[in-house]
């Protein structure tokens, strides 16, 4: 059995549409890509780092993969980056991918069909933590059918207003249960969620 | 000058209907009130009741008002929460309406008309904070109107997937400054948010 751990950045309102770039993903007519950018310090590259080490493989949408496929490979050995790279690089990585043929980057495997099915089997198989990146619409879907067995969430101290939340309607009530919340200087909160159960409910007497 | 704080419970999807109790507000059909009562902790009253205690007046919005006038003055001398009812009984309270209500409440001041302008001329006296407790309606109308200094935002461990989220559309993309984070033992986060000013973007590239 693998588990499915999402990595993912949020504003405090939800919003996960395009963190990293301006043109990163325009769908909606979103306006704010690229809002992680200026709080992206040392202290959270290293938290994100020990998120990222070692994963047993990575399951990407087909837009994250191809902006990943653009850049990871082409990280030189001296980059700040070519560990990480080295990581993502060596990573055996799937695609889910109605459009795609064939995946270039290293290790890639296209998910071609029903990528519900496709993940559940990839999960029955012993591949260790199946990290989601990025990916939004993907990490909606495998939310949506409750596939997801941890949370790492970034929350960057912004809101936006508009663009893709993580959570959106479809999302299966669920109770958590808080692994680790640690704070940056620049404002940024991670936190890791491991999935606990179904909600309970109960009444203040006012 | 006044500053407009925002006490609110959150799901880790966003979702801050009816928190307390089934019956709070089933506006849409909403299934899952009560969510917050299984994590309230010790500990996290203890925080509420500081936060609160720094409140220089109320700002309610009538279905709040309502459940607050019918419960706060009747709290017996002798109660657990006989220390927060004489704060809250003593606070001027402002009650966010279009429709007739009884202000029987000790303190009570309807805000008539344009509520955003009322606030706004609030924030120009020298009340201290301004508390938005529960309220949902009436701290959404705020955000939209970028009248709200300061977030204090209590997230549960949680998902729901429906109800009312308190940054819903009309949110004005902002930036803020993390002023404290901290858990409880139930693993709820208890973050502080000051609005900071425009939201800076940027892209990562090699």
């Amino acid at each position: 059995m693998s588990t499915i751990a999402i990595n993912m950045f949020l504003t405090l309102d939800g919003v996960a549409q395009g963190p990293g770039g301006t043109d990163e993903d325009l769908d909606g007519g979103f306006a704010h890509g690229g809002w992680t950018t200026s709080y992206f310090t040392e202290q959270l590259g290293e938290i994100i780092w020990k998120w990222h080490v070692d994963p047993g493989a990575l399951l990407l949408g087909r837009r994250t993969y191809d902006i990943f496929a653009g850049f990871w490979p082409k990280v030189p050995a001296d980059h700040d980056d070519a560990a990480m790279a080295r990581v993502l690089n060596e990573a055996p990585k799937y695609v889910a991918s109605r459009t795609l043929d064939k995946a270039d980057w290293q290790n890639s495997t296209v998910l071609a069909g029903d990528v519900v099915e496709a993940v559940t089997e990839l999960k029955k198989q012993d591949l260790g933590e199946i990290q989601v990146l990025g990916s939004v619409n993907l990490a909606q879907t495998l939310i949506e059918h409750d596939l997801i067995d941890e949370f790492r969430l970034t929350v960057f101290p912004v809101v936006l207003g508009t663009g893709k939340r993580l959570f959106g309607d479809g999302t299966v009530p669920t109770s958590m249960k808080l692994v680790s919340a640690t704070s940056t200087d620049a404002g940024v909160v991670a936190c890791v969620y491991r999935r606990a159960g179904k909600p309970t409910y109960g009444s203040f007497g006012l | 000058m006044s500053t407009v704080v925002v006490n609110a419970f959150l799901t880790l999807d966003g979702v801050a209907q009816a928190p307390g109790q089934p019956e709070e507000d089933r506006d849409g059909g909403f299934p899952h009130g009560g969510w917050q009562v299984p994590y309230f902790t010790e500990e996290q009253g203890e925080l509420v009741g500081r936060w609160q205690g720094r409140a220089g007046g109320l700002l309610l919005g009538r279905k709040t008002y309502d459940l607050f006038a019918a419960h706060w003055p009747h709290v017996p001398a002798d109660h657990d929460h006989a220390g927060i009812a004489a704060v809250l009984n003593a606070l001027p309270k402002f009650v966010a309406s279009r429709t007739a209500t009884s202000l029987a409440w000790q303190n009570s001041t309807l805000l008539d008309g344009d509520v955003p302008a009322a606030v706004a001329k609030l924030k120009e006296q020298d009340l201290g904070e301004l508390q938005v407790i529960g309220s949902l309606d009436l701290a959404q109308t705020l955000i939209r109107h970028d009248l709200v200094d300061e977030y204090r935002l209590m997230v549960y461990p949680l998902l729901l997937g429906t109800g009312k989220r308190l940054f819903a559309g009309g949110t004005v993309p902002a930036a803020m400054d993390l002023v404290s984070t901290e858990t409880t033992p139930a693993g709820v986060t208890a973050s502080v948010y000051r609005r900071g000013g425009d939201v800076l973007y940027g892209s990562f590239a090699l």
